[in-house]
């Protein structure tokens, strides 16, 4: 490992930060917006969530998901390009009530999350599981902006937030594992911020 | 401080030529003397990481500037910001000194010559980077395919290698400059004056089919929403626009 002299941390990292930051992880107090592309036009009326794959078949209204029990979580969130977020809070439905509900058969071994902009994302299923993944649609009590995915998106915390897709209007369970979009383009298919999984070597 | 990730993916660069290229941007040309020149494609980035004598490590992600086929020299546009911990200390160092670096980095914000009949890069500030790579690349690979390059700038002394910028576009009828500065308001009539919009857009781009362009935007993410907009306004496809965005 290359040292660099006279190079010094510009801020002193507190026992927090060295146990809640991630390796090569910077904290920020804002909340930059990454995207492959212009941001899709979603409004909560026309907005449809289709579950498929292993499962019954369903599709859920905007109306149909407010009538879900709902939860607020608060959690770090981790970004591969090096930012991480304390304390974001958000309010959604816990992705164990889509499986209950559309009764997803015990071979879905993978979640493919799938957004109106065609982004795609592939995630195992027990990381979806026992409250681990929202579809969340409020951040900080107030509707999910755009830019930040609304009016709903996936917030699976314990993973690099690339994993969270924006916009998300499809779930499919699968057996087999499908890299999705990032995963297909140098990132890493699995995405633990705290074993710095970034990229496909890593 | 943990650390689990396979040292073999960082790699020694050391610095042949370190230079400000504007006002702000600092340009490291980096040469590799212990591995092989790392090949990328025009928009890759690559990730720089600097380690403390105590062991504190900061890594930050920069896209490459030049042209991916000449090798001799990998160059970075690094925007040094006033508290920047890395770009602080990269403008510190002087030519044989070395940093780490790893990548390329990304497949999704890359051209290459031959990609599309028409391409269509817009930059903001330090967004100009990796559409530099892109433009050094095309014009490298002489090809009578169009690019036309609008940017944007504060200043113009915010413009980087502007004397190359514009001895490529003399050289090639078929590369377009167009360059605005929004914070100057007395600018000689090589530039224009005002943030792109809509108006500057179909002015720019009157001899492009909006259609079927490809389309790079990379830029603050205010200034990548405005323009990505503005673009689908004027009939741009959704999915022939790649953006970059930081902030």
């Amino acid at each position: 490992m290359l040292i660099n002299k006279g190079f010094k941390p510009k801020r002193r990292q507190s026992d927090t930060d060295r146990d809640r930051l991630p390796p090569g992880q910077y904290l920020t107090d804002d909340f930059p917006v990454l995207s492959l592309g212009p941001t899709p036009e979603v409004s909560k009326d026309k907005w449809k969530l289709r579950v498929w794959g292993l499962c019954e078949e369903t599709s859920l209204s905007w109306e149909n998901l407010m009538k879900l029990p709902a939860s607020n979580i608060t959690k770090d969130i981790h970004c591969v390009t090096k930012w991480s977020k304390y304390d974001t809070n958000w309010k959604g439905v816990w992705l164990d009530e889509i499986i209950r509900l559309a009764n997803v058969d015990d071979t879905a071994s993978f979640l493919i999350a799938h957004s109106a902009d065609g982004y795609t994302t592939n995630i195992p299923i027990d990381d979806v599981t026992d409250k681990k993944a929202l579809i969340a649609y409020e951040y900080d009590g107030e509707d999910i902006e755009a830019g930040h995915g609304g009016p709903v998106r996936l917030v699976v915390p314990h993973l690099y937030f690339w994993k969270s897709a924006k916009w998300l209007d499809g779930l499919e369970f699968v057996a087999e594992d499908q890299p999705g979009f990032w995963e297909e383009r140098g990132y890493h298919n699995y995405g633990d911020p705290w074993l710095e999984q970034r990229y496909d070597t890593d | 401080m943990t650390q689990t990730k396979a040292e073999s993916n960082w790699i020694n660069a050391t610095i042949k030529e370190i230079r400000y290229v504007s006002q702000t941007m600092l340009g490291i040309k980096a040469v590799f003397e212990e591995s092989p020149f790392p090949a990328f494609e025009p928009g890759q980035h690559f990730d720089i990481r600097l380690t403390s004598e105590n062991g504190y490590q900061a890594q930050r992600s920069y896209s490459a500037a030049s042209a991916s086929s000449q090798n001799e020299y990998l160059e970075f546009g690094i925007d040094v910001l006033p508290d920047g911990e890395v770009s602080g200390y990269l403008a510190t160092l002087k030519p044989d000194d070395k940093f780490e670096i790893r990548g390329p980095i990304g497949r999704h914000f890359i051209w290459n010559p031959g990609n599309a009949k028409e391409t269509i890069l817009i930059g903001g500030g330090s967004g100009v980077v990796p559409l530099f790579s892109m433009i050094r690349e095309y014009s490298a690979a002489r090809v009578q395919d169009k690019l036309t390059f609008i940017n944007s700038f504060r200043t113009v002394r915010d413009i980087p290698w502007q004397d190359e910028l514009e001895n490529l576009a003399q050289e090639n009828q078929n590369l377009d400059l167009y360059t605005t500065i929004t914070r100057e308001s007395r600018v000689s009539e090589r530039y224009h004056s005002g943030r792109i919009n809509r108006e500057i857009l179909n002015k720019a781009l009157e001899k492009y089919n909006l259609e079927t362009a490809a389309v790079y935007i990379c830029g603050s993410n205010s200034f990548v929403e405005a323009v990505s907009q503005s673009l689908l306004d004027l009939g741009a496809a959704f999915h022939n626009i790649k953006t970059e965005r930081y902030g």
